[in-house]
């Protein structure tokens, strides 16, 4: 009756376990391969984004550094009959800095880098009369993240029209 | 599949199976491994763990970075992101939380700060430094700033 190859008198055959064992250990290790892959890449993220955090706020400390110059030269300029000139030619060698006269009041852009493709933007107006804004030498009408452009291949060269060169 | 045959004795010959010593070393095989596939498991558990820790600070630093930014005081900023009570937990500059950041007397996650105050003539730039560390190890920090300008406050 058991005289077939490969099976045990009582019907079990050798090898058997084997391959259930080397089965299941595979599936455990490509579980656990997998498990370590997700891991890693959600660890990966999360570094990601709290560098970008890091680098934001980082940013914004360079751009209230700028403000702070700022603020230095509005307040020795409101004495002066012409606030916006007086603020403009004290403010003038501070990086990263536009200035614009608007009649009475100033509006200044700061630039801080946040890294190489991200700069954040500050628009801050200063007024030349802070009794009339609640004894505020400040507003910051502004803060934004703009992308640089890259120097090659940042814009799509697009047809405007003209004669195609030949 | 193998089966064999052992001579026993002279001019005998018994069927012994390998069925048992087959069993045995497959377990033993399963064990070894099992062991290493759950020292595995076990150190994508520790890393998803840290992972989630670190997405936390990192919510927890922002949300008290623009608390600080906005309020220019530590004090104000912590009593906005963890409540009027962190007094109560703060322990020389540094705060102790859960893994969700909130306060908790034996949490895992410690949260050093402090404040740096830069004078300028018109104002205060005024740099809060957060340190969150996991047993001894730092886990995520952050600089923070808030510019207070003295006569006069700045608005958004």
């Amino acid at each position: 009756m058991n005289k077939k190859k490969g099976l045990r008198p009582n019907g079990a055959g050798i090898g058997y376990v084997s391959v259930i064992v080397i089965f299941a250990m595979v599936c455990l290790a490509v579980f656990a391969v997998m498990s370590i892959r997700a891991a890693q890449s959600g660890d990966a993220v999360n570094r990601r984004a709290g560098e970008y955090t890091a680098q934001y706020y980082e940013a914004e400390r360079k751009a209230d550094e700028v403000l702070a110059r700022l603020d230095e030269c509005a307040l020795a300029s409101l004495g002066s009959e012409f606030f916006g000139e007086s603020f403009i030619g004290a403010a003038s060698d501070i990086a990263n800095t536009s200035l614009y006269d608007e009649g009475g009041n100033v509006r200044a852009v700061i630039s801080a880098e946040i890294n190489e493709r991200q700069v954040l933007e500050l628009t801050v107006v200063f007024f030349g009369s802070p009794a009339e804004h609640g004894g505020a030498r400040f507003e910051t009408t502004g803060r934004r993240t703009v992308t640089v452009a890259e120097e090659s291949g940042g814009a799509l060269n697009i047809w405007n029209g003209s004669e195609i060169p030949q | 599949m193998i089966y064999l045959k052992i001579k026993v004795g002279a001019g005998e010959s018994a069927p012994v199976n390998l069925f048992f010593i087959e069993l045995i070393i497959s377990l033993l095989f399963f064990s070894f491994s099992g062991a290493v596939v759950l020292r595995v498991f076990a150190f994508a558990d520790n890393k998803a763990r840290l992972s989630g820790a670190l997405e936390n600070a990192t919510l927890c630093a922002q949300s008290v970075a623009e608390a600080y930014s906005t309020s220019g005081s530590v004090d104000n900023a912590f009593s906005i992101v963890f409540g009027e009570n962190y007094r109560e937990h703060a322990d020389g500059g540094a705060l102790l939380l859960d893994g969700g950041c909130a306060l908790s007397e034996n949490g895992a996650v410690r949260l050093d700060y402090s404040e740096d105050i830069t004078e300028y003539s018109a104002g205060e730039l005024r740099t809060l430094t957060l340190c969150f560390s996991v047993s001894g190890e730092e886990l995520y920090s952050l600089r923070c700033p808030s510019y207070v300008p003295a006569g006069g406050v700045g608005g958004e």
